[in-house]
């Protein structure tokens, strides 16, 4: 293979594939129920520009902080917190590159690992130094919850306490470049198989597929209890330690993976995009957000890359950040 | 009892003793076999091959100008010659498909062959005496020199011409053994010759064997670069031009990088050199003259302008009995360049596409001069020579290079006292028309390089003094650092301590997209590389990549308006490689607001239109995405119908 070994240095060397385990059976919810639409209100997030940061992924929710990039180098460098009399931001003591983020966290993994936690206060967010050093050309995207840490090998999902230098390592054969998701005690991710991509966590603490759908499952994210996935046609979420399935209707998984905030899953959907046809410009159908707890943005134009904590919702449209916020007698 | 030359035996063998421990202790324990191995079967190669292009090149020039050959620099003219012939008989060999393992193999027995005689072997043994004469001093401050290229031709390459076009189409072309071209691969209708025996020298001697073939091809230039001085202007070694090569970043940035730059001014040398060496009652080199400007012509278009200059010359210069030989010159040279316009009208293009031949209607401009240099009012051009020594910079467009401070007083303090000399006047004329063509297009440093060789011979008119020396000296660290900072970066992966994989991840943007592409989307799978130009790197069969200023995927989308992935999809195309933000405003502060929106901004929105529309992103890292086109509505993935 050229990237590998075609040129003038040496070859790398593959394991052999984990054992597929049948999925588990599980409570469903017909595909296409969604909770009654809810009120909110939309405004503009003119002063945080989405286009600063290198990483597609920022801005986005870390809870009711937002995430965000002023760095010139496209870093993550700072955190404006919604919860908060004012909004206030913090500025990291130093830009950070591909961090992982959890509720009122910022993690970054690394043979000196960081640790953010976001509170308020003044002057500059100064880090932890956790233990559990990581080589940072190991690959892959390291997720975390705040309190465990989860990342995928080439051939093993690896999986460790936050501050603890010991990781749990099984094998498995995700698929290049996916993350893993931590949600319902577990940890799962998106494994490889001959014919399509399948969801695999750890059942009894072995890898199993927990979702081999017809068409393959894909971009798994976890929250609290739960788990979510897209599939041909729907969202699906999936509560591990109670077995319970519900799955939504949806024409997503095309660009960014769905937000997933406890039991709310919200995703980008382009029903009637395609119609439109790839010129785009009959009028036809955009893309919206949709979340299961019945949030739904119908704006026009498209609106993208949805992060969702509370009643919070955080959303591209064109080239400017948006923030949608449900009452609070509605808060969930 | 003299103890002296005692101590000065011991002080020897200890000294050897601790370089010999030291070298155990470190290189050997540094090196690492995995990485030692493939590098020296390219250097294995490269050293047949070039050992090839001398046997036959001295056979051929042996019959078409023997004088030529007997001459000072004979092996350097033996060498461009052969190097010809390679380059010629892989050509006709791609013209019917058949570039491939046994022709490389077949191509270089031919030039091995006439070593088996006498004659091309002393040709072989008077290069390296050419070397040799150099002494330990020249040799080493040359290869110290050379040091960088060297590590830069063993290390993966990241260059971006590199892996968009010279060893992009070079592996493509030993993998299909044919040629590429039209308005999906513009690079593909260039004229080849030196990217054939890049994908010959790839695909005998692996990667690192086309940048070790042009490091010493470099140096072969340097060399006759000093000899070709010694010869016209006497006097002793003519050094100080090839060191200005030497220390200029421009010339020692591209010594271990597989461009075309430095074998077009090698023809361009040896054709500067054919007429200027010929005795007057020989017009024999005329028509090697011919040959070898048509090769440089060939090798890159750049030259034209050089060459131009030399006609001029070799019409001024030549009485009118030889002008039957100039005319089988001028014959050989259109032989040599003919079949690349000739190729692209046959494919129902402008023969000088890529350059030209976009339709009219598109609107696309194929490259703005605009974007390099300092500006190209009558003050730019006026202060083109000062701004090209003091205001050039490696990183940037200003020129986009560095040369040295010294070739300031080589190019005018020496020509000017000698300029009653006819050698003077010709290399003068051939580098004026040079820069002139060079300054008219864009300004960008490398584009000098094809007649920087006869511009260092044309130095050889100085006797340095201190102030040359002082120039040389002073203007080295700028040009120096730069090349030595990017072999220190490479030195890990070269010496096998770093991965590969994880050199190349850290390298390029688009470095972890390409390691999915290999690791995720089957080997046979057409990919369509847009807004992208990592060719090389891309393991599928892959279409577009880029030119410049992104043409192929503008002009796809300009010409599929309405399903530019659908059409894709339609043509066997399933997956994507998407770079995310293919221009930067201040690059084009040229062009107002409304023309930069319709050349390049509506471009980028009809892509993500289109995108959004019509395809899946599968994974993106660092600007990269690789996408799924979406199967027409009622197919599913695999492409059975629901």
């Amino acid at each position: 293979m050229l990237w590998s070994t075609a040129g003038c240095q040496g070859a790398e060397v593959a394991a052999e594939p984990a054992e597929a385990v049948a999925p588990p059976t599980s409570v469903d919810t017909p595909a296409g129920t969604s909770p009654s639409r809810r009120s909110f209100s939309v405004e503009p997030l003119y002063a945080i520009r989405p286009d600063r940061c290198s990483d597609r992924r920022f801005p986005k929710l870390a809870g009711p902080w937002i995430v965000w990039c002023n760095a010139s180098t496209g870093e993550v460098d700072r955190a404006t917190a919604l919860d908060l009399p004012g909004r206030p931001t913090r500025e990291l003591q130093a830009p950070v590159r591909d961090p992982s983020v959890a509720p009122g966290w910022l993690y970054r993994p690394s043979l000196e690992p960081r640790l953010w936690r976001l509170i308020a206060g003044e002057g500059a967010l100064a880090p932890e130094s956790p233990s559990g050093r990581l080589q940072e050309t190991d690959g892959g995207r390291v997720v975390t919850d705040g309190v465990t840490a989860a990342w995928l090998n080439r051939e093993s999902v690896e999986v460790w306490k936050l501050g603890e230098a010991t990781r749990q390592v099984y094998p498995a054969h995700p698929v290049a470049g996916s993350a893993p998701a931590l949600g319902g005690g577990t940890v799962a991710w998106v494994e490889r198989t001959d014919d399509e991509t399948q969801i695999w966590g750890l059942v009894g603490g072995k890898p199993a597929a927990i979702a081999a759908p017809e068409g393959g499952a894909r971009l798994v994210v976890g929250s609290g209890a739960w788990l979510a996935w897209v599939e041909r046609g729907q969202v699906v979420l999936y509560a591990p330690e109670s077995g319970e399935r519900r799955q939504h209707a949806a024409v997503t998984g095309f660009d960014h993976p769905p937000s997933l905030d406890g039991a709310v899953a919200c995703w980008e959907d382009r029903h009637g995009v395609r119609e439109a046809g790839e010129a785009g410009e009959g009028g036809g159908g955009d893309i919206e957000i949709r979340c299961s707890d019945g949030l739904e943005l119908r704006r026009p134009g498209h609106q993208r890359q949805p992060s969702r904590f509370g009643p919070w919702l955080l959303f591209r449209e064109g080239d400017s950040l948006f923030l949608a916020s449900a009452p609070p007698n509605e808060t969930p | 009892m003299n103890v002296r030359p005692l101590r000065e035996l011991v002080g020897v063998l200890a000294a050897a003793a601790l370089a010999g421990a030291f070298l155990y202790l470190d290189v050997a324990q540094t090196l690492r076999a995995e990485a030692a191995l493939p590098a020296a079967r390219g250097a294995a190669i490269t050293l047949l091959w070039a050992a090839g292009a001398l046997g036959s090149g001295s056979l051929l020039l042996n019959k078409l100008a023997p004088a030529t050959l007997a001459g000072a620099a004979g092996p350097l003219h033996a060498f461009a010659l052969g190097t010809g012939a390679q380059a010629s008989l892989l050509t006709a060999l791609a013209f019917g498909g058949r570039a491939q393992f046994p022709a490389f193999i077949a191509v270089l027995a031919l030039g091995l062959a006439p070593l088996l005689t006498a004659q091309p072997r002393l040709i072989v043994k008077r290069a390296v005496a050419g070397v040799t004469r150099l002494g330990p001093a020249g040799l080493g401050l040359g290869a110290a020199l050379l040091l960088p290229g060297a590590v830069e031709a063993l290390a993966p390459p990241t260059d971006t011409d590199i892996i968009y076009q010279h060893l992009a189409l070079a592996r493509r072309i030993a993998e299909e053994g044919s040629l590429l071209g039209g308005f999906d691969h513009p690079d593909g209708s260039r004229p080849l010759p030196v990217h054939l025996l890049y994908a010959a020298l790839w695909g005998l001697g692996g990667e690192c064997a086309p940048g070790l073939w042009h490091l010493g091809l470099a140096a072969a230039v340097l060399l006759g670069v000093i000899r070709l001085g010694e010869a016209r202007f006497g006097g002793g070694p003519a050094w100080m031009g090839a060191l200005a090569l030497l220390g200029s970043w421009t010339f020692l940035r591209e010594a271990g990088l597989p461009y075309n730059n430095l074998p077009t001014a090698l023809w361009v040398l040896t054709a500067v050199d054919a007429l200027l060496g010929r005795n007057a009652d020989d017009p024999a080199p005329l028509r090697w003259m011919g040959l070898s400007a048509g090769l440089g012509m060939a090798a890159k278009y750049t030259a034209a302008p050089a060459l131009a200059g030399l006609a001029l010359a070799a019409l001024y210069t030549t009485p009118r009995r030889h002008w039957p030989a100039l005319a089988a010159g001028g014959v050989l040279a259109l032989l040599a360049v003919a079949p690349w316009p000739a190729r692209n009208v046959l494919s129902g293009l402008h023969p000088f596409f890529p350059y030209a031949g976009w339709p009219d209607s598109s609107g696309l401009t194929f490259m703005y001069a605009e974007k390099y240099g300092l500006g190209r009012d009558g003050a730019a051009f006026g202060m083109l020579p000062w701004n090209l020594l003091m205001r050039a910079d490696t990183e940037s467009w200003a020129f986009f290079g560095r040369i040295s401070l010294v070739w300031a007083a080589l190019l005018t303090v020496g020509p000017l006292h000698r300029w009653r000399e006819r050698p003077v006047r010709v290399l003068g004329l051939v580098v004026a028309a040079g820069f002139g063509g060079w300054a008219l297009g864009p300004h960008w440093m490398r584009y000098l390089l094809p007649i920087a060789p006869v511009a260092a011979v044309l130095g050889a008119t100085l006797r340095p003094g201190i102030g040359a020396w002082l120039l040389l000296l002073v203007s080295l660290p700028a040009n120096l650092l730069p090349a030595w900072r990017s072999a220190e970066d490479r030195i890990a992966v070269v010496l096998g301590h770093e991965k590969r994989a994880d050199f190349l991840k850290r390298s390029l943007p688009a470095g972890e997209a390409l390691a999915w592409l290999e690791t995720e989307v089957p080997a046979g799978a057409p990919v369509a590389q847009l807004f992208s130009w990592y060719g090389y790197y891309v393991p599928q069969p892959w279409r577009l990549g880029s030119v410049e200023d992104h043409v192929p995927t503008r002009f796809w989308l300009w010409s599929h308006p309405e399903s530019p992935l659908g059409d894709l999809y339609d043509e066997g195309v399933r997956y994507l490689l998407v770079g995310e933000s293919p221009f930067l405003r201040s690059q084009y502060r040229f062009l107002s607001d409304p023309e930069y929106e319709r050349e390049f901004g509506s471009y980028e929105r009809r892509l993500d239109r289109a995108l959004l529309a019509r395809a899946t992103r599968l994974m993106g890292a660092r600007g990269f995405s690789v996408y799924r086109i979406d199967p027409p509505t009622g197919v599913d993935a695999s492409g059975s119908s629901e």
